[in-house]
């Protein structure tokens, strides 16, 4: 459950980091613009399911949009500059977000639960468990696959990975790495948009979410490796399981605990488990 | 002149600091007490603002984690003022300080080994887990609540609650961090600092234990923080986790950027600009962090060498001519 969710916030930030260089502190403000998109989407959408689920697809697009503009206006004019700058610019994304969306849809969290009523129940070891859970497996794992062939096997995936490999070689061979940038960024925005639409219909969308979980996706990316997909895959399921069972079972360290594992990971491997080492 | 040329101080610097000083001095005659009480925050921050350029500035690389020290400071102050009712702020101040350099000597001694991002990042994880700390061990931190009820101590047995004695103190202290922190930056320790920044690997050559200089950065840096939290804890007579959260350490670097982290007086002169806009931005609306975000991307975008830079840069210009 959490795994998913994680999983597609991660690896959009491991890709932008992997291909721009750019460590994107607005990750979580994107997911949380995605869920609020699907807020409204999903209530626009009348009772019609099959338009419901629809939304949750469109919601997660729509933030690739937003994801275009921010590269496009402003990302673009300072990857000359030091790291410094791009982490303040992204943090001050953070900021007008988060009032943005006070602005759009109050301070309260919104629910949107439609799609989640819906499905219903059922019960596995005689506990009951909502199948809706299951829809943002298959809904994330669809996802994963869809990015895995985009990256794999087509021509702009091919590119994009050129370009994160060596930006000036791949420009010296005809790429245009400004556009590549662009669309690695909007593909970014939309994974992080997805996994917010993907969660909306079992929990409401709130003003902090954002900044909680980017927290946790640095945590998660700095685990599995800075760039790696595998690693962000891997950093998603340790903690995913660690907030699942943490929190039954050590409430009281299951945070901490998260960090500890976050900071002896890149004290002894500052490179993460599957990242490539700087050099 | 002796010991102002000494740090590194001209005549006209020293007349701009002069006027500057006498305006914060006279601040409580003509301004309202919430005025004042945002000159005190904003004096509380532009120490830690300072401290933290020692890391940013001086060493080139990104804390993202600093408000952890802030926190520890006030933590620290706040729990010695509530619980074992400590009237000396002297105790206080040593103590606070004392623990965040602690904290800061731990921390950094882990850290420092490591650079750019993956420095941010673990400065990150160490703070998200005081954070943590502050947050889940209720029967210490009172979890969520925090600390309430912080009153303000008396130092060398002069009380500080009465009238505008704690807005001076806050002044004095402020005025004291910057001269020490002027000394260190201008000594051949800080200009060590910026050698190490401008190239590691040939400071390593010539002989310089690169890990130790950053350590001892680090910790100075951490103990500067501290002593603003310290400071904030008594005048904001409430302390909470989100000190130590990561948003409050993207607000310091924010202000030392805002400021001018190239400049020594840069940051100080970042947290009177910010909480100031703050102010202003939330009496013309609710939505002031839109007004605050905007003003961090025009400045990123457009000016990257902060307010003191870009006035410095003009000042030049007409010099110039």
């Amino acid at each position: 459950m959490y795994t998913c969710t994680y999983f597609l916030i991660t690896a959009g930030l491991s890709l932008i980091f992997g291909v721009l260089g750019i460590l994107n502190c607005a990750h979580g403000s994107l997911y949380m613009l995605g869920a609020y998109a699907a807020v409204t989407l999903v209530r626009l959408s009348g009772p019609s399911p099959i338009l419901q689920f629809l939304s949750l697809v469109v919601a997660g697009l729509s933030i690739g949009l937003v994801g275009m503009l921010l590269e496009r206006l402003q990302l673009r004019f300072i990857y000359q500059r030091q790291d410094t700058y791009q982490l303040l610019l992204t943090y001050g994304w953070v900021l007008v977000f988060d009032d943005v969306v006070k602005l759009l849809w109050g301070l309260y969290p919104e629910a949107a639960t439609g799609p989640y009523k819906l499905m219903g129940s059922s019960s596995i070891f005689g506990m009951p468990y909502p199948n809706y859970n299951f829809i943002i497996m298959i809904g994330s794992a669809s996802v994963a696959l869809l990015l895995f062939v985009l990256l794999f096997k087509t021509w702009l995936g091919r590119v994009i990975r050129a370009t994160s490999l060596n930006r000036e070689l791949a420009s010296a061979v005809g790429v245009n790495v400004n556009r590549i940038y662009t669309y690695t960024f909007a593909l970014g925005a939309v994974l992080a948009g997805f996994g917010g639409a993907l969660i909306i219909p079992s929990t409401a969308a709130s003003v902090g979410m954002g900044t909680d979980v980017l927290v946790e996706a640095f945590a998660i990316v700095a685990i599995g490796g800075l760039g790696s997909l595998k690693g962000a895959f891997v950093g998603s399921l340790t903690v995913g399981l660690l907030r699942s069972f943490g929190i039954a079972a050590f409430p009281e360290i299951e945070t901490a605990l998260l960090y500890l594992i976050t900071a002896s990971v890149l004290l002894i491997r500052p490179w993460g488990l599957f990242g490539k080492r700087l050099t | 002149m002796g010991f102002a040329a000494r740090i590194g101080l001209q005549r006209t610097t020293l007349v701009t600091y002069a006027v500057l000083v006498l305006i914060l001095l006279s601040l409580p005659l003509y301004a309202s007490r919430a005025h004042v009480f945002l000159a005190g925050k904003a004096l509380t921050m532009a120490i830690f603002a300072l401290g933290f350029n020692l890391i940013l500035g001086y060493l080139g690389m990104v804390s993202f984690g600093h408000a952890a020290y802030y926190a520890v400071g006030a933590y620290t102050a706040g729990l010695l003022i509530t619980r074992l009712s400590i009237k000396s702020f002297e105790i206080v101040l040593l103590s606070s300080v004392a623990t965040a350099a602690l904290v800061a000597g731990v921390i950094g001694f882990l850290c420092v080994r490591h650079t750019r991002i993956y420095f941010a990042l673990l400065t990150l994880a160490f703070a998200q887990m005081i954070y943590a700390f502050l947050l889940k061990e209720y029967s210490i931190t009172r979890g969520s609540e925090g600390i309430a009820g912080i009153s303000k101590p008396e130092i060398l047995g002069v009380a500080l609650d009465y009238g505008n004695n704690y807005y001076y103190f806050l002044l004095l202290m402020f005025i004291a961090s910057l001269v020490i922190l002027k000394i260190i930056v201008n000594s051949p320790f800080g200009k060590t600092l910026q050698a190490i920044r401008e190239n590691a690997v040939r400071s390593e050559f010539v002989g310089v234990s690169v890990p130790r200089y950053r350590w001892i950065a680090f910790v100075l840096s951490g103990m500067f923080s501290g002593l603003g939290g310290a400071l904030f804890a008594p005048l904001n007579m409430h302390v909470s986790p989100e000190l130590a959260y990561w948003t409050f350490s993207g607000e310091i670097v924010f202000i030392t950027i805002l400021g001018g982290h190239g400049i020594f007086e840069g940051p100080a002169l970042g947290a009177f600009a910010f909480e100031f806009l703050k102010y202003f931005a939330l009496g013309l609306t609710i939505y002031w962090l839109i007004i605050v975000g905007s003003v961090l991307i025009v400045i990123v975008l457009l000016f990257p060498k902060g307010i003191a830079g870009t006035l410095g840069d003009l000042v030049g210009k007409r010099w110039s001519k």
